[in-house]
């Protein structure tokens, strides 16, 4: 009997047990047997952690004095991966092509401003508010926005990022300030190294935690409805109510970047709710690779790099009679890549890594004809 | 009516209950008339073909049950409840599984995945204990995983259950379908088109299975199916949908032969395909 069942098949393949998956790319399957692929994840995951753990002394020794600033940089890649991991989530994972994480980004920095600086509140229940805004903004905006799909859904958003930028700077303006600083930073957040390590901490904690999500039955809703919403639907998968959760948490985790770019930079400015900023979390997950937990970090590393890059530049870049700005180069340079990788590398740069079949090719077992 | 009779008939000395009452089942899309005033029962445990000519409104009544499509008229009640108010997700929680014609798998994800999610309305774990990397979410999985493995073992899917489905060519996608909808412990399960693009050879093992799935798992069988040999080998009872109208209804034996079904099928116009139209004759001139 299981001999003409695996004859309906017509597979010419024997070895079933092919490490594959997809839940995420940086391990073979969740429920992988074969083990080949993914001691070699886990070594490559060590080793990353040990190297970020170790940084500060690395730098120390490379660049002396300058190690703290160098210091600083990597911080902002960091958040910045926060960031990409809440738009993968929401768009790679679930597929909803929602581009207002920008939003979300801005109004958690100025409530943090604001709470902090101008009402006087300790900062962690500053921190605490702003995240508990983001998520009921959330909701309340997702739940709209979500009534429609697609591109509908990515122009909605968009709207409401232009929104958000255009009110933060009218705060600005008849506050009579360019932008909104923090003046009462905890300590411990305001000296480079610890501040390295809290972002480091919260970062792994966040990651863990996505991790173990995907691959639980929300993570596996969110898969499912992206795959395909019928089925899930028919499995019993409640697309409007995981779509939304998609949307809240995607909200809350740019909230928590937000408010961690804001104490990086001590302040907070309307630029962070912006068309060019929604450009920039959009790059790190189509170059780093939609779908996938490494393709968010990849993604920040590039789109972190390219501005620290670009900033060794004069600004204005003179190219002949153009007067180029640094910023406007910035996000063209984002565009571009947008456009390279959609074109030549659709699974992102952890595709390459991962090698998994994010083309759904069929290698083995041809599909029958009429 | 022919098919209230049997609803009632003990056949095994006990009275049988409906599972599924459709009444007066009514779908527009536009200006078409996709199904007309419907009615259809089906019993608890038996098998029930859904034929007819393409087009004729099969799938539609598929996707009224699940929830997909929703009627102008009419009702269906499954196991005395009534669906129409409920969504494609409750009406899997309540226990109507399904599968699609053109598969609709998790690509992206393995064989095992895929049955996982389709026990989805069997777990509890949310946003919170999902990111544990211990606790209910995790005990909740494995016994949910077990549970997959022995539907895979048992419909011989297991030497593939980490393979991504992408990756598995369309015969064994087809039982990962039905693997999917079982691993959600239906009581009725809706086939569309399980033997198509099944080799003739293959053929006769899915109607063994088929009939495996009823005795040995309780289950009541909806399907679509155009194949006529599958049709006669396993339904107990056919509907014949035409234009969106029921035809007839009976034993598959006599109401294959029904001059009124032979030209629904055959036609005098265009709207046979040529395989049914092989099939058909192959079964009459038998």
């Amino acid at each position: 009997m299981k001999r003409h069942i695996l004859a309906l098949g017509n597979s010419r393949s024997s070895s079933p047990a092919s490490p594959g998956s997809v839940l995420g790319a940086e391990s073979g399957s969740a429920f992988a047997a074969a083990a080949g692929s993914d001691w070699r994840w886990l070594a490559g995951l060590v080793l990353l952690l040990l190297t970020l753990s170790g940084l500060p002394f690395l730098f120390e020794a490379l660049f002396g004095d300058g190690a703290d600033f160098q210091l600083h940089r990597v911080t902002l890649i960091l958040i910045l991966a926060l960031a990409a991991l809440a738009q993968n989530l929401l768009t790679g994972y679930a597929a909803q092509p929602s581009l207002g994480n920008a939003a979300f980004f801005g109004i958690s920095a100025y409530l943090l401003a604001w709470l902090s600086s101008d009402l006087q509140q300790p900062y962690w229940l500053a921190v605490l508010v702003a995240l508990v805004a983001c998520a009921l903004l959330g909701l309340l905006v997702g739940g709209p926005a979500l009534s429609v799909s697609g591109a509908y859904l990515a122009i909605a958003t968009l709207g409401l990022v232009v929104l958000t930028g255009s009110l933060l700077t009218l705060w600005d303006t008849s506050a009579g300030r360019q932008s909104y600083e923090l003046t009462a930073l905890p300590e411990v957040l305001g000296d480079d190294r610890s501040l390295y390590y809290c972002v480091l901490a919260v970062v792994v904690l966040i990651f863990v935690g996505a991790f173990h999500l995907l691959r639980s039955r929300v993570g596996r809703a969110w898969i499912a409805l992206r795959d395909s919403e019928v089925a899930a639907a028919a499995c019993g998968v409640a697309l409007t109510r995981y779509k939304l959760l998609a949307f809240v948490v995607s909200a809350v985790l740019t909230g928590l970047a937000g408010v961690l770019y804001a104490t990086w930079g001590t302040t907070a400015t309307a630029s962070m709710s912006s068309v060019e900023q929604t450009i920039a979390f959009l790059t790190m997950i189509v170059v780093g690779g939609p779908g996938s937990l490494l393709g968010s970090l990849l993604g920040a590393l590039f789109v972190g790099l390219v501005p620290l890059l670009l900033g060794e530049l004069p600004d204005p870049l003179a190219l002949g009679p153009l007067q180029l700005p640094i910023a406007m180069l910035t996000t063209g340079i984002y565009g571009v890549l947008l456009l390279l990788a959609l074109i030549f590398f659709p699974g992102g740069l952890s595709a390459i890594f991962a090698r998994r079949p994010f083309v759904h090719a069929s290698e083995e077992g041809e599909s029958y004809g009429p | 009516m022919d098919h209230e009779a049997q609803a009632t008939s003990p056949q095994t000395g006990q009275a049988r209950n409906v599972l599924l009452e459709v009444r007066g089942l009514n779908v527009r899309f536009g200006g078409l008339l996709a199904v007309a005033g419907l009615d259809l029962d089906i019993v608890e445990g038996e098998i029930l073909a859904l034929v007819g000519p393409n087009g004729a409104g099969k799938t539609t009544v598929l996707n009224c049950i699940s929830g997909f499509v929703r009627p102008a008229a009419g009702s269906i009640r499954f196991a005395g409840r009534d669906l129409l108010a409920l969504g494609p997700e409750r009406r899997a929680a309540l226990g109507i599984g399904r599968t699609f014609q053109n598969g609709q798998l998790f690509a992206s994800l393995t064989v095992l995945e895929n049955l996982l999610i389709g026990r989805h309305a069997h777990l509890r774990a949310g946003l919170f204990q999902g990111l544990l990397p211990f606790g209910p979410a995790k005990r909740e999985d494995a016994q949910a995983r077990q549970r997959a493995r022995e539907i895979l073992a048992w419909l011989g899917l297991e030497p593939y259950a980490n393979r991504v489905v992408a990756t598995l060519p369309a015969g064994l996608q087809k039982l990962v379908g039905v693997a999917r909808a079982l691993a959600g412990e239906p009581r009725l399960l809706l086939l569309d088109e399980p033997a198509a693009g099944v080799p003739m050879r293959e053929v006769t093992v899915l109607v063994e299975h088929l009939r495996r799935w009823c005795t040995d798992l309780g289950l009541t069988l909806l399907l679509i199916e155009h194949n006529m040999h599958v049709v006669q080998a396993v339904a107990q009872r056919v509907c014949v949908l035409n234009y969106g109208r029921k035809l007839t209804e009976g034993e598959p034996t006599t109401v294959l032969r029904e001059p009124a079904v032979l030209e629904a099928y055959l036609g005098r116009e265009e709207e046979a395909s040529p395989l049914l139209e092989q099939e058909v004759s192959d079964h009459a001139a038998r």
